[in-house]
């Protein structure tokens, strides 16, 4: 009885707080819906609070209407999708190895993979290296050097480690090698960790610009998240444009708002459907005792 | 080849060609292990290790237009410079409290979040909630700040109005050090910790369901069940998690403190990656820049090593 | 074992030692091969058209403006690309380059041997930095005269000085016809309301503002009213107005030395009597309350459109819409141009923008200057420049009243880039020069400002004009000290100036000496010693 009402209040408060959390996150992301859908006077004037004011669908309809636009789409989701496949299997072959305590030199070769995790080259040697790999405005100067990540990695290795041991003998023990034990049992068994990491790549490669402005300069081939940003950069760039004419202008807000949609849509798209490999009791019945 | 080794490799001085336990052997017996490795281990060389010389522009007078065989050597000086400088005394402090502050409030938070999400049991209120909670992580920083400001404003700020209009008086949420100190973390925890959940609930859909199962035949209660099966089962996560976390404690993100701070509170609000925008790149002091990241990364590799030693003393896996 | 991982650590680490350094080598190799292009043209001009085209890279702004065809790959640079190969036998790539990162992108570029034939900036200090650096290459006269002939017509001796560094021509200014800025915008209804003459200097103003504030003539509410509407520090020294504050009778060495448009003279009179003039004007709840908040003046702008604010300062452009939203939300509003940051007393002094826009200079490692020197002199031909910044009568532009007002609902492929192909045309000229001044503002403004106020823009450009007077000094050498500390100084004075602004009358002169202080100790002393130094050097050398 005292455990029952125990977990009552208990249950208030989870779903109390994460309610509130919810809110808390989701209001000022309302507020920059309706500042894309929002008219330029309205968001000069700062009026916009969580409901559009004077409805414009302005920004979306330059943005899509634009085929640069769609096609940048279409391209930065092979990138991705590429980069997300490639990160995955390095992260993988370097992480189940790292995990076998009978590999000698173990330990070296995980600290050569930690050191990457704080040192780097910076911005000009990478460039350097990038142009005599004959990379720039390659794509794959955005799939390659970023590939292996060391968090992803070790992330990862702790999830390999949690992997009970026994379960690895006995199939060893069953004749299967260690190519089989990593397909049949630690992949199937890391899959919320495999689909987390999936998600990582995948979000940090799609958000991700900064290599872009630097490596890809033919227009025709800039990521979305480039694009966007340029185009946000460009309009609330001070600078007067000389005699600008043309279509009016839109209010820089209301753009850097119809961007924020465009980073967000494939997380909310892509989320749902990576939903199932989250499941639990995975392990019933694996290991006994 | 059976990894656990056959009963007459004990033996000394094995029958094959092969040294007993010398590099080849294990080299042979782990091939496929080697192989595997060597894979992302060709990326890492090439991508990272190769540019690495970069870091020697710490050490060097660095120009782009001369290049980087051209430029003369200055050994520590550029170091001295930066250390003997008052502003970055400054900026170090800054950057070491806030980091703190980030680390005390916002690791527990994706934890526990993580976990009270889990105590859900309504599956498509989990569902939305999850996706909601990770939306503040696809806001740039710079608008988020420009609603904070709206809100948080002490004359035109809607929340100071409405409390005003409440009675009370109006808090300087960003315009006075100490609060704008804790309207700093507030807003890092709000945009982190949704997305942070998502490793730990990760880990915790790992858990051997039946321990649940068991600890309900105990007539264990939601909190005891907590505190006794989820905790631990996800404590080396948390480990990992930790380790790395302090490994960033000298690290400094440049986006959060640009945009939310503002002139009055500088002093505070000045970190090291703001320091090295405006010393190191806009005046394009490359090694000072360098350096500066250098020493970021020497006593954050350091600080992992040792945290992963205690890690490993008190008995748990580390991340080396 | 232990022996055996120092081995295997030790190996790999020589591994990366070498393949690093040998990397580092490769990439500073002063490549022959890429700008070679084929035979150099050198000598007499009559072998031109036998010998193969000579190759030079341009660079581009690309300001990713959403629905643009890409910078370096379009109508227009196929036409010139076309037109300067038959013309002048000179074959134009175009390198994009982030507007916004174009400094990043250089180096980068530089770095890798992949710069372009010209580097340019619209930022004096950026150059000048470059040039410190042995970025560029000096442009001998012979060259300028055998190559350049329209060129120096075109641009006149005048500006042509500004390119000229240490006695020597590194640079070459583009012309800049339009000088005007923004003057000050005031409320005339709320003027009118009171029976208020507009204010010609700083007690006048102050006066008047005080009269928005106590009287409120906007009927906005009294806490709502913001007299004179500020935001945070921009990117010039000019947001404090010192220049009011200038005596009449300032030697020019004072003003060299102290006055700047990037590092505000913070230890110097006329900055410590403005500032206190703000502070007065804070205190007394005359300026934006949250001035300092406002970091990128959008607050400003939604107070202004709001109908909050008395006098503000900013641009009538179309974009962003503050003036329509203004008439929208207060129909009756009327709007004047003054000029009162003056001290009682003094004549108008305002800073007067350099009469040039790009400057470009000549890669160092670039093969062939004549071709850049040909390309421009061939780029501002009049009949060259007439097609390329109004484009096609009937498609791109129409005449009316003897004014080619461009069209730019014009759709077809011959659209003029961004409406003026302004990057590309930006390094002989930033604007469409009819020879008229009268001529060229009134086009600019049917351009630029929003309908109901194409006059407005034009009283406020003359206006602006009035207060224009005095020109910057300009050292015949780059002052290294300035690049290299400017960004610190300029965070230093944003606190600095800001505290001073907000603190009490009581304590401002204490603050503004530990400022000062402060100031001196962070490079500005380092500042005006090389300053000083150069112009001494500067006079001696006369």
């Amino acid at each position: 009885m005292y455990s029952r009402t125990a977990d009552k209040v208990f249950d208030t408060i989870v779903y109390a707080v994460v309610i509130i959390a919810v809110l808390v996150c989701i209001i000022p992301f309302l507020h920059v819906i309706a500042l894309s859908l929002s008219s330029n006077e309205a968001v000069v004037a700062q009026k916009v609070s969580i409901l559009p004011i004077g409805f414009n669908l302005e920004a979306y309809s330059r943005i899509i209407k634009d085929a640069t636009m769609i096609r940048s789409l279409l391209l930065t989701i092979l990138i991705t999708v590429l980069f997300t496949l490639l990160g995955m299997f390095l992260t993988v072959c370097c992480a189940y190895p790292l995990n076998k305590k009978r590999l000698k030199g173990r330990k070296f070769m995980s600290m050569i993979c930690i050191f990457t995790l704080f040192f780097s080259g910076g911005i000009i040697p990478n460039y350097i290296l990038i142009n005599n790999l004959k990379l720039l405005n390659s794509i794959w100067s955005l799939i390659l050097p970023l590939a292996f990540s060391a968090y992803n990695m070790i992330i990862i290795k702790n999830f390999f480690a949690n992997i009970p041991e026994s379960l690895e003998e006995s199939a060893y023990l069953d004749g299967c090698t260690d190519v089989g034990i990593l397909v049949r049992i630690v992949l199937p068994l890391s899959a919320p960790a495999l689909a987390t990491i999936a998600l990582f790549f995948a979000v940090g490669r799609w958000n991700t610009f900064q290599d872009a402005l630097f490596y890809i300069t033919k227009p025709d081939l800039y990521p979305l998240q480039l694009k966007l940003n340029l185009i946000v950069s460009a309009s609330a760039s001070t600078e007067s444009l000389g005699e600008s004419v043309g279509a009016a202008q839109l209010v820089p807000e209301v753009l850097k708002a119809a961007c924020v949609m465009f980073a967000t849509l494939p997380i909310v798209i892509v989320y749902p459907w990576l939903q199932k490999y989250f499941v639990s009791g995975v392990m019933i019945g694996a290991v006994k005792g | 080849m059976n990894p656990l080794g056959t009963s007459s490799d004990l033996v000394r001085g094995k029958p094959k060609a092969l040294k007993a336990n010398g590099f080849l052997y294990y080299l042979k017996r782990d091939f496929f292990l080697y192989l595997m490795f060597f894979i992302p281990l060709c990326f890492i060389f090439l991508f990272y290790y190769v540019p690495m010389y970069g870091l020697t522009i710490a050490f060097k007078d660095y120009d782009v237009i001369r290049g980087y065989m051209e430029s003369p050597w200055i050994g520590f000086d550029a170091f001295k410079e930066v250390f003997k400088s008052p502003d970055f005394l400054k900026v170090l402090r800054n950057t070491l409290v806030l980091n703190f502050l980030d680390l005390l409030f916002g690791f527990p938070a994706p934890i526990i979040l993580a976990i009270f999400l889990n105590e859900i049991r309504v599956k498509w209120f989990k569902r939305v909630s999850q996706t909601i909670l990770y939306l503040p992580h696809f806001l740039s920083w710079v608008i988020i700040a420009g609603i904070m400001y709206q809100l948080f404003s002490p004359n035109t700020g809607l929340v100071n109005i409405l409390i005003r209009s409440l009675g009370g008086q109006t808090i300087p949420f960003l315009t006075e050090k100490w609060h704008w100190l804790f309207t700093y973390v507030g807003i890092g925890v709000w945009q982190t910790a949704g997305w942070g959940t998502i490793i730990y609930l990760a880990a915790i859909t790992g858990i051997n369901s039946e321990l649940y199962e068991a600890a309900v035949v105990d007539g264990a209660g939601r909190l005891r069940k907590i505190w006794n099966i989820t905790l631990p089962g996800i404590r080396s996560t948390i480990i990992v998690m930790l380790i790395i976390s302090l490994g960033r404690i000298m690290g400094s993100s440049f986006d959060r403190p640009y945009a939310i701070g503002n002139p009055i509170v500088r002093e505070v609000a000045d970190v090291i990656a703001t320091f090295v925008y405006r010393v190191g790149i806009q005046s394009l002091r490359y090694n000072t820049a360098t350096a500066i990241g250098l020493f970021q990364s020497g006593v954050g590799l350091i600080l992992v090593l040792i945290t992963d030693f205690i890690a490993i003393k008190v008995g748990e896996k580390g991340i080396v | 074992m232990k022996k055996t991982w120092l081995k295997a650590a030790s190996i790999f680490l020589a591994l990366v030692f070498v393949t690093s350094t040998l990397a580092a080598c490769g990439g500073t190799k002063t490549e022959e091969t890429k700008q070679a292009g084929t035979t150099p043209v050198s000598g007499t001009a009559n072998t031109q058209k036998s010998a193969a085209p000579v190759e030079i890279k341009m660079p581009v702004y690309d300001r990713g403006v959403q629905g643009e065809p890409p910078v370096d790959n379009n109508y227009w640079t196929k036409w010139m690309q076309e037109k300067a190969l038959k013309d002048i036998n000179v074959k134009v790539t175009y390198v994009p380059i982030p507007r916004n990162q174009d400094v990043d992108k250089f180096n980068m570029l530089l770095a890798a041997n992949e710069a372009p034939d010209v580097i340019y900036s619209y930022d004096y200090p950026v150059i000048s930095s470059f040039f410190s650096r042995g970025a560029f290459q000096e442009i001998p006269k012979a060259m300028l005269d055998q190559y350049g002939a329209n060129l120096q017509k075109f641009l006149g001796a005048d500006l042509l000085k500004y390119g000229v560094i240490d006695g020597k021509q590194y640079l070459i200014p583009a012309k800049r016809p339009m000088l005007g800025d923004v003057a000050l915008t005031i409320r005339q209804d709320w003027l009118d309301k009171l029976g208020l003459k507009a204010p010609t200097n700083t007690d006048e103003l102050y006066t008047v503002l005080k009269a928005f504030k106590e009287q409120d003539p906007g009927g906005v509410g009294a806490e709502n009213v913001i007299p004179y509407a500020i935001s945070g520090f921009g990117n010039t020294s000019l947001c404090v107005p010192y220049y009011a504050f200038i005596p009449d009778n300032v030697s020019e060495e004072e003003f060299a030395i102290y006055s700047d448009l990037i590092i505000s003279p913070l230890t110097w009179e006329p900055e410590k009597e403005a500032l206190k003039y703000l502070n007065k004007l804070y205190n007394e709840g005359l300026i934006s309350p949250e001035f300092a908040l406002d970091k990128d003046n959008k607050k400003a702008e939604a107070d202004f459109s709001n109908g909050k604010v008395g006098m503000y300062s900013t641009r009538v452009l179309k974009s962003p819409p503050v003036f329509s939203t203004l008439i929208k939300n207060v129909p009756a509003a009327k709007v004047q141009a003054v000029n009162p940051l003056v001290k009682p007393g003094n004549q108008l002094k305002g800073y007067a923008y350099y009469p040039f826009g790009m400057l470009s200079g000549i890669n160092k490692n670039s093969k062939n200057p004549e071709a850049v020197i040909k390309y421009l002199d061939w780029m501002c031909k009049q009949e060259n420049l007439t097609i390329l910044q109004n484009g096609f009568e009937g498609k791109t532009y129409t005449v009316k009243d003897g004014l080619p007002i461009l069209d730019g609902a014009y759709t077809g492929e011959e659209r003029l880039i961004l409406g003026t192909n302004k990057d590309y045309v930006s390094v002989v000229t930033e604007q469409r020069d009819t020879g008229d001044m009268e001529k060229n503002i009134k086009m600019q403004a049917v351009a630029q400002a929003p309908d109901e106020f194409v006059d407005y823009y034009i009283a406020n450009y003359k206006e602006s004009l009035k207060g224009m007077t005095t020109n910057n000094f300009l050292f015949s050498k780059p002052v290294t000290s300035l690049s290299k500390n400017q960004q610190n100084l300029k965070a230093k004075f944003e606190e600095a100036g800001t505290r001073l602004i907000m603190c009490k009358p009581a304590e401002f002169d204490a603050l503004y000496d530990k400022y000062s202080k402060e100031y001196l100790a962070s490079g500005y002393q380092e500042i005006l010693d090389e300053k000083k130094k150069l112009y001494n050097e500067m006079k001696a050398a006369k």
